[in-house]
């Protein structure tokens, strides 16, 4: 069925259609959550979190942008709103850390997935701006003039930053051994 | 650096850079995230309903209380007049009581039928012409078919003497309240 069917019916309160709709979508919150937030049950809560908002507030999208766009934009401000909250928990922060890189750690070592695991602990170690640009553009794929909308920034601001955030990755990958300089 | 140098620069570290690399590395919610989710919605979605329902019960009966509020006056004169019957059990309760107090205290008699106190009740003979007349000219007929009579303290005080004086006793006006006796006359 068309998207744009599919929201119309949600609009309706149609579980069902609501159903249909949010299958393509429950990967790409869930990702763009677990990079932003650094830990699987976090991103699990706010994905869930996000998803029933998109159902709720259906109706507030007009059909101006992508309606992925509209969903990156809410899982996007979900996440930083759920940031914020965890800056202000002591320690909170560095304890997830570290559950999240030992549960990781197991995974990769049983999965021989070490090139994967480096990545991501490449990009967990970076702040959370260049964290979601890269999320953004060079995992999801999206086009600056997406990124743009969803983060509310300049188009410009958009390639200026994830120039930087590609440098500080690449540092990173370097760091690890995983690029040469 | 010029603007449209740092943009190129940019784009060609944008090819070079990701070679595929970091889309691989997609996180996946787990399977039963979808069906944890739906269920969450659908039971959000019977809160909201049951919400909605509560909201509109509300608001039903904030009407129904308006509207009882409007109409209170005329209900309430409506049950008042419904509400005789209670006044009146009232007035019998209160009758009742005055006739407790009354055969208790000062009086030898009670009420006949719930609208008459009566203090006194005298018997006096047909032929007794001065005693009848006095009773004519002074009492005030309450209920000529059942010979109550009204008089007043004064009066009946006078009454009393003239019983007196033809040998028949009346009871003396004692702690009686009121400014008018009520008496039962029996003529024989």
């Amino acid at each position: 069925m068309e998207e744009k069917l599919l929201i119309k019916e949600c609009i309706n309160r149609d579980i069902k259609a609501f159903e249909k709709l949010i299958l393509n979508y429950e990967a790409k919150i869930y990702n763009m959550c677990f990079y932003l937030l650094k830990n699987r049950e976090d991103a699990l809560d706010a994905s869930q979190e996000v998803c029933i908002k998109i159902y709720k507030s259906i109706e507030k999208f007009k059909g101006e942008s992508k309606f992925a766009t509209w969903v990156y934009r809410i899982t996007y401000n979900t996440c930083m709103d759920l940031l914020k909250k965890r800056k202000n928990e002591f320690s909170y922060d560095d304890v997830i850390d570290y559950e999240l890189h030992r549960e990781d750690r197991i995974e990769s070592i049983i999965e021989s997935r070490e090139l994967k695991y480096d990545l991501k602990e490449s990009i967990m170690k970076l702040n959370d701006d260049y964290r979601m640009i890269i999320i953004l553009r060079d995992i999801e794929g999206l086009s600056y003039q997406e990124i743009s909308e969803i983060l509310n920034i300049e188009s410009g601001t958009v390639k200026s930053r994830l120039f930087r955030a590609r440098e500080a990755l690449r540092n990173e990958l370097i760091k690890r051994g995983v690029l040469r300089r | 650096m010029k603007y449209e140098e740092y943009v190129e620069k940019l784009e060609e570290l944008d090819e070079d850079f990701e070679a595929g690399m970091l889309s691989q590395i997609k996180e996946e919610p787990p399977i039963e995230f979808h069906r944890d989710l739906i269920k969450v919605v659908k039971s959000n979605e019977r809160k909201g309903y049951l919400y909605r329902y509560r909201k509109h019960a509300l608001v039903v009966v904030a009407g129904l209380a308006l509207f009882f509020a409007l109409k209170g006056v005329s209900s309430f004169n409506y049950f008042s007049s419904k509400g005789e019957l209670n006044t009146g059990t009232e007035k019998k309760q209160s009758v009742k009581k005055n006739k407790e107090v009354i055969k208790n205290d000062k009086f030898d008699y009670a009420v006949s039928d719930g609208k008459f106190i009566v203090n006194y009740e005298i018997f006096i003979k047909k032929d007794d012409e001065a005693v009848i007349k006095f009773i004519n000219e002074k009492a005030i007929k309450v209920d000529k078919f059942r010979g109550i009579y009204s008089m007043d303290r004064y009066h009946y005080k006078k009454l009393e003497e003239i019983l007196k004086k033809e040998g028949i006793e009346i009871k003396p006006i004692f702690n009686f309240e009121e400014d008018n006796v009520v008496i039962k006359i029996n003529i024989n």
